[in-house]
């Protein structure tokens, strides 16, 4: 009995990483702002009592019964426009994290409010972000990567000089969250398969070649059409093969540990980024590739992480030294927001005003030179500074991956370094008090 | 028993019914028995659970077999010389930004679960037009539509190439402009 009540125990409360469903938070409020601003002129249309459908005609779209939506008694054009509003700057507070709970319950009930108001324009995207957006709201867990989160790192880093330990929590929301992506795959490989083009193989063809959904023009639909067994039937094996994330662990212990080491879930999560990638490349299916994205996200946990990270850094040696002046404030949050920023674990933050501290990684660097701009050591041995410091950097934190191709355009670094260079200068004129040197 | 202790029962229940709830709601109805029974006793209890949380889902999106109907939408005046076209509601039409929507909209306003007459529906939509016009101005809904063949074999890329869509045309609801 207790071994029982101990496995129980263990298989819901066990604690994981909080980083996925922190990215899932930011990821559904993406989805649902890009798609919200989308549909922000037909908010009228197909929301209040002056457009497509008003309640006396309701009965013909939706169920009365348990029917929840705020928009029963929110029926006036302008009052639904103002609704429509708070729901998108309360998915902008939960983007950026900012009281993320209360912006989270909201974006989530309005959002519903909206859906069960009209059920016409709706798509699978849009029942895949209520499902992910009720498991955020009750989640114990959702303030990774959140501006909530940054401020008491930041408060942490000032004492204590390092960071808060990762968020963890309970592991049972990603059950909840597992369980529906499960269902989503296998009831609908198992509704595929009692019809005849998915089992004929023709139905990639078809679908390439409605013009409600196609991308692109008919004529390289034509030449897509020839993959379409290959298409149709990889997508069933796709789909069925999540099934087998339903065996214990404990049974698949009899799998031969060659295979056993390569986890399914993340070749599973691989597979669907490049289906439903090509999907949305290929056909205009509203929301629901990025929807299943956001799933995807919540399904990483500790061990994917670090697989992830030791992928990436499968080719890197050694550490990056960064090198900055610990008593500037300016400086100070420089570094902790670098240091926040550093998903790969490749830098090393040193106070260059600790000159034991220094002296052991940059002995060759004066003081002078580093009190003018911000220094960076690469495992090379190369020192880079000011803003070609910082262009070095962006390579190495994901989240300013994106920006990396910008500060290559002609021109943007001479002006780099001259608005770094006024940064730099004016940095040591402080007015709090807090610049002095020792 | 502490708080803690029950805190966790509750949150193990919680999860039980809320995978049972879902899991119900999603399987297709077509299971064999016994488990199409225990699904419908199942889905007696927790739908009004389901439906406050907005938590029902089908997953039947091109399937069993994907949509193979194109349909657009034409919306006619009549004036002196007869009926004019107004607008085209199709897929080389309508604005990107809202072509998933809107397209989904029309045909769901075909479409109709148990039966219903969505006649109303498709009157409603035509009458959006009358603001442009004149009280007592007639509209009409013509639908043109054809399907997506369903070949018996892979088509190769030249039968693809060769395929016409035979347009069929249907003259559906109409109204007269209300006055104001």
């Amino acid at each position: 009995m207790n071994t029982l009540l101990t496995s129980i125990d263990r298989f819901f409360f066990r604690k994981i990483s909080a980083s996925g469903f922190g990215l899932m938070r930011i990821s559904w409020a993406l989805v649902s702002l890009a798609y919200l601003l989308q549909g922000l002129p037909d908010v009228v249309r197909y929301y209040s009592e002056d457009g497509l459908l008003p309640e006396s005609l309701g009965y013909l779209v939706f169920r009365t019964d348990y029917r929840f939506t705020l928009l029963n008694v929110i029926t006036d054009p302008t009052a639904v426009f103002i609704l429509y509003l708070l729901l998108i700057i309360s998915t902008c507070y939960m983007l950026i994290g900012m009281w993320p709970r209360l912006m989270t319950i909201i974006s989530v009930v309005l959002l519903c409010s909206f859906h069960e108001r009209n059920l016409q324009p709706l798509g699978g995207g849009d029942t895949v972000l209520r499902l992910v957006g009720f498991i955020l709201m009750i989640a114990p867990e959702i303030r990774a990567f959140s501006f909530d989160r940054a401020e008491e790192q930041w408060k942490h880093w000032k004492v204590r000089g390092i960071l808060l330990d990762p968020l963890k929590m309970s592991i049972w929301p990603y059950r909840l969250l597992l369980w529906q992506i499960l269902l989503i795959y296998i009831t609908s490989g198992i509704d595929k398969l009692t019809g005849t083009m998915w089992t004929d193989g023709t139905v990639v063809g078809a679908v390439l070649h409605h013009p409600h959904f196609a991308r692109f023009p008919m004529w390289w639909m034509d030449i897509l059409s020839v993959l379409s067994p290959f298409f149709g039937y990889s997508w069933l094996l796709f789909e069925f093969t999540w099934f087998l994330l339903l065996i214990p662990k404990n049974v698949t212990r009899i799998v031969p540990m060659s295979l056993r080491k390569h986890s399914l879930k993340r070749w599973l999560i691989l597979f669907g980024v490049l289906y439903h990638g090509g999907i949305c490349i290929l056909m205009d299916v509203g929301s629901f590739s990025f929807a299943m994205f956001t799933i995807y996200l919540g399904l990483l946990v500790d061990e994917d992480w670090v697989v992830i990270r030791t992928t990436i850094n499968r080719k890197w040696k050694g550490s990056i030294i960064v090198l900055y002046d610990g008593v500037c404030h300016l400086c100070q949050r420089g570094a902790f927001l670098v240091l926040l920023l550093d998903n790969l674990h490749r830098l090393s933050l040193i106070d260059f005003r600790d000159s034991a501290a220094k002296k052991k990684v940059a002995p060759e660097l004066h003081e002078e030179d580093l009190d003018r701009a911000l220094h960076i050591k690469l495992p090379s041995g190369k020192t880079r500074q000011g803003f070609d410091a910082f262009q070095a950097l962006c390579w190495h934190l994901p989240i300013l991956w994106l920006k990396v191709p910008f500060l290559y355009f002609p021109g943007v670094a001479p002006i780099g370094r001259l608005v770094y260079g006024k940064i730099a200068e004016n940095r040591n004129k402080c007015s709090d008090g807090k610049c002095k040197h020792k | 028993m502490g708080i803690r202790s029950a805190g966790k029962i509750a949150i193990v229940l919680f999860c039980v019914i809320h995978m049972a709830a879902v899991g119900a709601y999603a399987a297709p109805d077509y299971i064999p028995e016994p488990l199409k029974t225990a699904r419908q006793k199942i889905v007696d209890v927790t739908s009004p659970y389901i439906f406050t949380t907005s938590q029902w889902q089908k997953w039947n999106l091109f399937s069993p077999d994907p949509l193979r109907r194109v349909v657009t939408f034409h919306i006619d005046r009549e004036t002196k010389e007869g009926w004019e076209e107004i607008d085209v509601i199709g897929p080389d039409t309508v604005a990107w930004w809202h072509k998933a929507t809107e397209l989904k909209t029309i045909r769901r306003m075909e479409e109709s679960e148990g039966g219903a007459n969505l006649n109303a529906l498709r009157e409603r939509y035509i009458l959006a037009y009358c603001k442009d016009f004149a009280d007592g101005t007639k509209l009409r809904l013509r639908r043109l539509y054809y399907v997506i063949p369903h070949f018996e074999t892979l088509p190769t890329i030249a039968q693809w190439h060769a395929f016409q869509p035979e347009w069929t045309q249907d003259f559906d609801v109409q109204v007269t402009c209300p006055s104001t």
